[in-house]
């Protein structure tokens, strides 16, 4: 049976070896086929073009040789002398040229007569190239010429062809732009990323010319590898498989047969030898022969089981026994013996025999390779030479408590030649006489260091585990059914005080429960017992514990419950939480500390629950709305939310219920009716354990007004890009007006010299000129255009500072002298064009002189302050009333980092729509010519953008006007 | 030195702004040339000696600046003038180096052709003394 189940995987490998055979030579075929009827293709093709090819050249020789020139239309034809003097020529032109110094001629001067020499070079006429064929005859050269392209009467399309010259460059293919490349001559190549096949013919009688066929292959070639790789690859693995399993099937056979042989041993000498030995023979046979149709049921890889090794051990031991004890020395016992020892010899396990000393007297290959040494080198030594030290003892133990009735099984440690450790598991029966004396031992090996490493890991996980335990951060600690401590870890030591020593044995309602505890711990135990109910089992509790002193501390504790037979282990993992209670007062602090900050809040913050109902509200939130916190208590949101919004409340709980977190716009309407707009950032929160919304309401009044700066501010910025642009773009033109007005005026000039001479020249009067222009108001005109031309100059000239990068360095100055130096210049600034003096109006100052130095450009800050007094000074002349005293009150103060400079008048004030529009560039209230419009854009833009501060204004019209400047006290930071 | 010696030279790609400097300094008794480019200033220069050139910093085929630098290659003992509509314009490193100062810079529009007038001559005196 063992033997047909061999022989079915044997043949089934030879068979998948012919199979593979026959695949790869039909994968072969196909593509042989494949790339043959290309070629075929290419070939046919090729000996087309060929004989074309040929065709033309016999009618070139045939009208080289001819006396006549031809008709052929595409040929030119020259007759020239040897000296190169052109003599006929078929055009009729070129006669009598001589071409003597052409490199044509250079190339066939040496011609011998009859010879032909081809050349591909620029043509005489027109420089075309062109394809020469010269023949030589005594006195003269033939020449026929033609365009290379009429070698070919047809054109293909199945392939690219060439008409190569001399070193394979072409001269000639359908596809232009070829032509002076380098044809390789090889015949398969790798060209511009493809791969060609190269069918190349060169005429013999010419030697010049060739021409090539090139056809595309790359995809053929791609799948003809792609076949063949499969193929191999098919090939590889099938042989490896096959080798494979060709060497287990060997392997397996060996076993069988040799079995097979010592069963039928032993089978034959059963009947010719009396006595007990061929009966426990018999028997030991028998066994075998048990063991191997089970074995050969259940797996091929029998000797792997330990269960079959020691079966194997135990019949060998038998055998040997038996075989060594027996005095009679037949034929038969021999040969069985020499079975036996072909057995034992091949085996894969390791051999040892030894004598009553200990030496080895036998061992076989499968121990040498086990441990790496030869077989002399181990016969002679004891099996103690091949351990180490405490494997030794072990050993030696062993062997030395012989139990005389039943071989022994043991793991012990070798080592191998290299060093190495190698676990084994050794099964071992010691040899006795006849008269029961020891006369050896007899042991087979096995190898089991990988298994081995395995069990050493567990037992290695086993050992980190309790080393866990004795580290744990809780105490741990086992009980038995009885309340008695089992297990005590280091952490318990340290935690209650008494050592492992100590604890171990004691009961646990002595040691660490407290007194309050000790009945309820005793019941619950018995309840447990009772009912199994496990009320304190696999559950987090707090409670109380007792250390060694006495003393009571908080502790956390979790029990789990192991049943181990009839009895049960408890095992309590204790934790001390006196830390634990220290930070939950720690967190109560810092509620408080919160309670402070959301009382301290600047913006409203409102707890309510899902109806909208007020739970909780912070000062900020009562002084907004107006009413005490008591009475918000007792309020709802509908009753503060601006009608228009209060119907989306309900929607709005919602959102945050469901999202968590949102944000919304809204109004509320304060006690005293004024509305205020916010903007409501709400999250949902746990709030004494109920869910409730927390929402934050921000007055959002101040921020507009900040949205609407920052507009200003943006707009400021673009007029200044839109400046900078046009003021480079006006000065040209401007330059001609000013320009054109000055020199106009200047030849008008009735004193000099030259304007005299032209008026002379042209009979004009001068003077009368001059007063002529001066009568029709010319002069007035001009001198008008000349202003016209400097007020638009210095429009430019000041548009472009809203532009300009200021590159001055910040001072550290004093603000109260710059406002001093300001009012000095002011006062000095008398205009007569102007309407107002300045020293009729009264100054007031009012200065904080705890003010520092304010980083600032001082010369900015003078413009800026004498640009706003001045408006101030002009505005207080428009009230025409004498009983009017003018004021400006100049203002100090510091606010959050700002130094704040007030310029305050008396005057008619500002409307609304006038503030709002006061910084724009171009708006002006004065008369035109008075002022650009841009004193006040350009003020801004200097304290805004070069001073990182904030220009403002507000007004009582009739009353006062005032200006704020704000400058940061600190560069860098802070600001707007 | 006699006014009528004294030749100015003004490169400025806008007509009106070249031919009206051109007649002012004219008026006043300078000889004076004008050219619409670079190149064409520099074939001028080529041909004549010029005490002084007034030149625009937006040439149509090379910036003021390279037209300077290439000038002084061929007369360095021109007084050169810089006349732009930027009032932010500041003669570069290799202006300054060839002794081209912000006193040789003049802004767009010029409000009194008297004030160049005498620029110039205040430049060509001083490069008179700075070779004397």
């Amino acid at each position: 049976m063992e033997r047909s189940l061999s022989q079915i995987i044997r043949e089934t490998v030879l068979f998948t070896g012919r199979i593979w055979f026959i695949f790869l030579l039909s994968g072969i075929a196909v593509s042989f086929a494949f790339i043959s009827y290309h070629f075929t293709t290419l070939m046919n093709d090729s000996a087309y073009l060929k004989e074309d090819f040929l065709k033309r050249l016999i009618q070139i020789e045939r009208e080289l040789d001819s006396g006549k020139f031809s008709t052929i239309s595409y040929i030119t034809r020259i007759n020239f002398k040897e000296s190169g003097v052109i003599s006929e020529s078929s055009s009729g032109k070129l006669i009598n040229i001589n071409i003597s110094r052409s490199s044509l001629y250079k190339n066939i001067e040496a011609l011998k007569t009859g010879e032909i020499y081809v050349t591909y070079e620029p043509d005489f006429i027109d420089s075309m190239p062109r394809i020469f064929f010269i023949k030589r005859y005594p006195g003269h050269f033939s020449a026929v010429s033609f365009p290379p392209e009429q070698f070919f009467s047809t054109r293909m399309k199945s392939a690219e062809y060439y008409i190569t010259g001399n070193n394979d460059i072409c001269i000639y293919s359908p596809d232009t732009s070829k032509i002076g490349d380098m044809i390789s001559p090889a015949p398969v190549i790798y060209k511009n990323e493809k791969i060609v096949l190269n069918i190349g013919g060169s005429l013999e009688k010419t030697g010049k010319i060739n021409f090539k066929i090139m056809l595309d292959i790359t995809r053929e070639f791609m799948i003809l590898l792609l076949f063949s790789t499969a193929f191999i690859l098919l090939n590889i693995v099938i042989q490896r498989r096959g080798v494979k399993l060709n060497r287990d099937m060997n392997l397996l056979d060996l076993e069988f047969t040799r079995l097979n042989l010592l069963i039928q041993g032993y089978i034959a000498s059963s009947g010719t030898t009396g006595g007990s030995l061929p009966e426990r023979l018999d028997i030991s046979a028998k066994a075998i022969e048990k063991f191997l149709v089970s074995a050969g049921k259940e797996a091929f890889v029998f000797y792997e089981s330990r269960q079959v090794m020691d079966l194997m051990q135990t019949l060998m031991g038998n055998i040997l026994q038996l075989t060594s004890r027996s005095k009679t020395d037949t034929e038969i016992l021999r040969k069985s013996e020499e079975s036996y020892r072909t057995l034992i010899e091949t085996t894969s396990q390791g051999y040892w025999l030894t004598d009553k000393n200990d030496v080895t007297t036998g061992v076989n290959e499968a121990l040498c390779d086990m441990l790496g040494f030869r077989a002399e080198e181990i016969l002679g030594k004891k099996p103690m030479d091949f351990t180490d030290e405490k494997n030794r003892d072990i050993l030696i133990k062993k062997i030395r408590t012989i139990d005389r009735t039943v071989h022994r099984t043991y793991e012990l440690d070798l080592i191998s030649k290299s060093g190495r450790v190698v676990m084994t598991y050794i099964n071992a029966t010691t040899l006795y006489d006849d008269d029961l004396n020891v006369t050896g031992s007899f042991a087979l090996i096995s190898d089991i260091t990988e298994r081995k490493t395995t069990g050493i890991e567990l037992r290695k996980s086993r050992e980190r585990a309790r080393l866990i335990l004795q580290a744990a951060i809780d105490a741990v600690i086992e009980i038995d059914d009885g309340g008695v401590i089992q297990s005590w870890n280091p952490r318990a030591e340290e935690m209650f005080g008494w050592s492992a020593g100590e604890a171990l044995g004691k009961n646990l309602t002595d040691t660490i429960i407290p007194v309050k505890y000790r009945f309820a711990h005793i019941n619950g135990m018995k309840r447990f017992f009772a009912s199994g109910e496990e009320v304190v089992l696999n559950r987090r509790m707090e409670m109380s514990a007792l250390n060694r002193s006495g003393n009571e501390f908080p502790v956390e504790l979790s029990i789990s419950s192991i049943k181990t037979g009839d009895t049960h282990l408890f095992s309590g993992f204790i934790r001390d939480i006196t830390e634990k209670s220290r930070a939950e007062r720690e967190i109560r602090a810092s509620e408080y500390k919160f309670r402070t900050l959301f009382d301290n809040a600047i913006d409203a913050i409102i707890i309510h629950d899902s109806e909208s109902r007020i739970l909780e509200v912070n000062r900020a939130g009562c002084e907004r709305l107006g009413y005490s916190r008591d009475e918000l208590l007792t309020m709802s949101l509908k009753d503060f939310v601006h009608i228009d919004f209060r119907k989306l409340i309900p929607e709005r709980i919602k959102k945050i219920y469901n999202e968590g977190v949102a944000t919304f716009e809204s109004i509320h309407v304060r006690r005293n009716k004024k509305e205020v707009s916010v903007e409501v950032n709400s999250r949902l929160i746990d709030f004494n354990g109920t869910p409730a919304v927390l929402s934050v309401s921000r007055d959002m009044t101040e921020r507009n007004k900040t949205y609407r700066m920052m507009v200003q501010t943006e707009k400021m910025m673009t007029v200044g890009g839109l400046a900078a642009g046009m003021a480079h773009e006006i000065n040209n033109p401007l330059g001609i007006i000013l320009q054109g007005i000055q020199v106009a005026l200047g030849r008008l000039a009735p004193d000099n010299e030259k304007n005299r001479e032209a008026a002379e020249r042209l009979g004009v009067d001068m003077d009368r000129v001059i007063a002529y222009l001066t009568e029709r108001k010319i002069f007035e005109y001009l001198e008008g255009i000349r202003h016209a031309g400097i007020r638009a100059s210095k429009i430019v000239t000041d548009m472009l500072q809203f532009t300009r990068q200021s590159t001055f360095n910040y001072v550290n100055s004093d603000i109260h002298s710059i406002i001093d130096k300001t009012l000095d210049f002011a006062a000095k600034d008398f205009d007569l064009r102007k309407k107002y003096d300045f020293k009729n109006i009264r100054i007031s100052k009012m200065y904080d002189n705890g003010i520092p130095p304010v980083p600032c450009i001082e010369n900015e800050i003078e413009q800026v302050l004498l640009n706003l007094l001045k408006n101030s000074a002009q505005s207080m002349s428009l009230i025409d009333d004498d009983t009017f005293l003018p004021e400006i009150t100049i203002r100090t103060s510091m606010d959050s980092g700002f130094a704040l400079i007030e310029i305050e008048d008396n005057g008619p004030g500002m409307s609304s729509d006038i503030l709002n529009r006061l910084f724009e560039p171009f708006y002006t209230t004065k008369e035109v010519g008075e002022g650009t419009g841009l004193g006040l854009s350009i003020s801004y833009f200097i304290i805004r953008t070069n001073h990182n501060g904030m220009l403002s204004a507000d007004s009582e019209p009739g009353k006062y006007a005032r200006i704020t400047i704000k400058l940061p006290l600190k560069r860098g930071s802070g600001g707007y | 030195m006699d006014i009528k010696n004294i030749n100015i030279i003004i490169i400025d790609d806008e007509e009106m702004i070249r031919g009206l400097i051109k007649d002012f300094l004219e008026d006043r008794g300078l000889s004076v040339e004008s050219a619409e480019n670079g190149g064409e200033g520099l074939k001028l220069l080529l041909k004549k000696k010029f005490d002084a050139a007034i030149v625009d910093v937006r040439l149509p085929d090379m910036s003021g600046n390279e037209f300077i630098i290439k000038a002084y290659k061929i007369q360095s003992g021109t007084c050169f003038m810089i006349h732009t509509g930027h009032i932010e314009y500041k003669p570069s490193p290799e202006l300054l180096k060839i002794g081209i100062s912000m006193e040789s810079v003049i802004i767009k529009p010029i409000m009194d052709l008297n004030v160049l007038y005498d620029k110039i001559l205040g430049g060509i005196m001083k490069k008179m003394d700075n070779a004397g």
